[in-house]
């Protein structure tokens, strides 16, 4: 699976980097229990900081999306990633409020941003831009 | 003979030198990273036919001269070897120097040029790249060491029957020329120079696993599938000249404990055989493979995306030759002008690598 970072964005590259991996998940391009780079062999395909990819690791490890154990490095979490529950669900709404006003703010109508979302997941389903 | 050999080396250095540009990946001219849009501007091509007829123009004469004197002025074997090497660097530093003019009239075109304005710098890496990177097993590396290694106890279980003087030098003729007094030391510093290259050829082939893969974000999957293959080809390389060097150096100190085994012609054929074979190897891999995999034939899926170009690297690239870049984590890298590798000079443990190995074959040859 490939991963593309541009270096020119407005968003960080550890999130780059995050979205992309997570991307990778949605798409079954990176299955429960597989194994990603150590952050030395990451860092240095990217040629960034290590710290870079040890922040994206810290980021998806905190939403239990993957494992760093010690000895066999980083996986996907291996029994799979559960439905989000209720809290979750709150959590990801509260993020996603803002965004929605600011499309409300500029006209844009619900069956608009429906059809947002929509198209949004088939892309990230079929790996498009 | 040596001036067959000295002038099959130069002419060697020579093709090789001037060929360079044909060797490298298009992306990558004069040390400059070049956008697969202008890869084949006329000016670009320009200048590296222009690189090549010049370096070949002044090796052949070189060439030429070199072989003129050393065949009609019948020069003694040390004058004749001295002139050799330095026919040898003044080729090299003529090439290196026009390469360097290169450099910075590639460096001034691309930037009044403006190729890099309106393009978005992307990275790519493959999530799986060392999954999939096969390499020659670390152990086929470590087996000639413990060979090495035993070769040095053997020695010293033999240290009696050793001959007083112990050879340290062979000439041309495959006979010994210098000696040193026996000592503990002495008797194995041709073994333990022999472990030193061993280490650096192994240090070589693991190194490739921590050095960042550069994958073109034009064509992804060609990009990937040569730069597996160069890092396999290189390994296969490294094992290659390692297990020359163990038969090879084996060989002569072997016979040194047993000069029944000695024989004139062995000694002058075995290390003739090895240059050549080496040449040869070194001249498949730069043809076949070339550099990142860049001449190896591969099916093209991925269609090229005009406006996406890699990331600009050139900053950290002083004179287009030597990498330095703190946030990369990568120790080996590929080189831009050359096939092969190179060092990030921005870590200490790059300038450790590279010296304490040639400090340690120096110091051994000094104390003799």
């Amino acid at each position: 699976m490939f991963i593309e970072i541009e270096s020119n964005s407005d968003v960080p590259i550890y999130l780059q980097l995050a979205h992309q991996l997570m991307e990778g998940i949605v798409r079954g391009e990176l299955k429960p229990g597989d194994s990603l780079p150590s952050v030395r062999a990451f860092a240095s395909d990217l040629g960034m900081n290590m710290h870079t990819v040890n922040k994206t690791y810290h980021y998806l490890e905190e939403k239990e999306f993957i494992q760093i154990v010690a000895k066999s490095g980083v996986i996907i979490r291996p029994s799979g990633i559960p439905k989000a529950t209720e809290e979750e669900k709150q959590k990801l709404e509260a993020q996603l409020r803002p965004i929605i006003t600011e499309g409300l703010v500029r006209k844009l109508s619900e069956e608009e941003l429906v059809e947002m979302v929509r198209k949004l997941v088939q892309n990230i389903e079929e790996g498009k831009e | 003979m040596i001036i067959a050999l000295f002038g099959f080396i130069l002419l060697f250095i020579t093709i090789l030198q001037a060929f360079m540009p044909k060797f490298l990946k298009p992306t990558e001219a004069f040390g400059v990273y070049i956008p697969d849009s202008h890869t084949k501007d006329s000016v670009v091509i320009k200048l590296k036919n222009t690189y090549t007829t010049v370096v070949l123009t002044f090796g052949m004469i070189i060439f030429g001269v070199y072989l003129w004197w050393a065949l009609t002025q019948n020069p003694a074997e040390e004058t004749l070897a001295l002139v050799s090497v330095g026919v040898q660097f003044t080729t090299l530093f003529v090439s290196i120097g026009y390469y360097f003019m290169m450099h910075l009239r590639m460096k001034r075109l691309k930037e009044t040029q403006g190729w890099l304005i309106g393009k978005s710098e992307v990275r790519v890496v493959d999530v799986k790249f060392q999954e999939k990177l096969k390499l020659i097993p670390r152990v086929l590396f470590i087996i000639p060491m413990f060979v090495t290694i035993g070769l040095i106890i053997y020695t010293f279980m033999k240290y009696d029957q050793m001959p007083e003087m112990i050879p340290t030098h062979w000439g041309p003729t495959g006979e010994a020329d210098a000696f040193s007094k026996k000592t503990y030391f002495s008797v194995v510093a041709l073994p333990l120079i022999l472990l030193v290259m061993q280490g650096m050829f192994l240090m070589m082939s693991e190194g490739m696993k921590f050095s960042g893969a550069r994958l073109n974000p034009a064509n992804k999957k060609a990009s990937l599938v040569q730069q597996l293959a160069f890092r396999k080809y290189t390994s296969l390389l490294a094992l290659f000249i390692t297990i020359g060097i163990t038969l090879m150096m084996g060989y002569f100190h072997l016979q040194t404990i047993h000069p029944e085994i000695s024989s004139s012609l062995i000694m002058w054929a075995l290390p003739l055989t090895f240059l050549i074979l080496t040449f040869a190897v070194v001249g498949i891999y730069v043809i076949k493979v070339g550099q990142s995999g860049s001449r190896l034939k591969v099916e093209e899926n991925s269609p090229a995306i005009e406006n996406k170009i890699a990331v600009d690297e050139d900053r950290y690239w002083k004179g287009g030759m030597f990498y330095m870049n703190k946030n990369d984590p990568s120790i080996m890298v590929e080189k831009r002008f050359g096939v092969g590798w190179t060092l990030n000079f921005a870590h200490p443990i790059s300038w450790i690598v590279l010296l304490v190995p040639l400090l340690l074959i120096f110091g051994i040859s000094f104390l003799l």
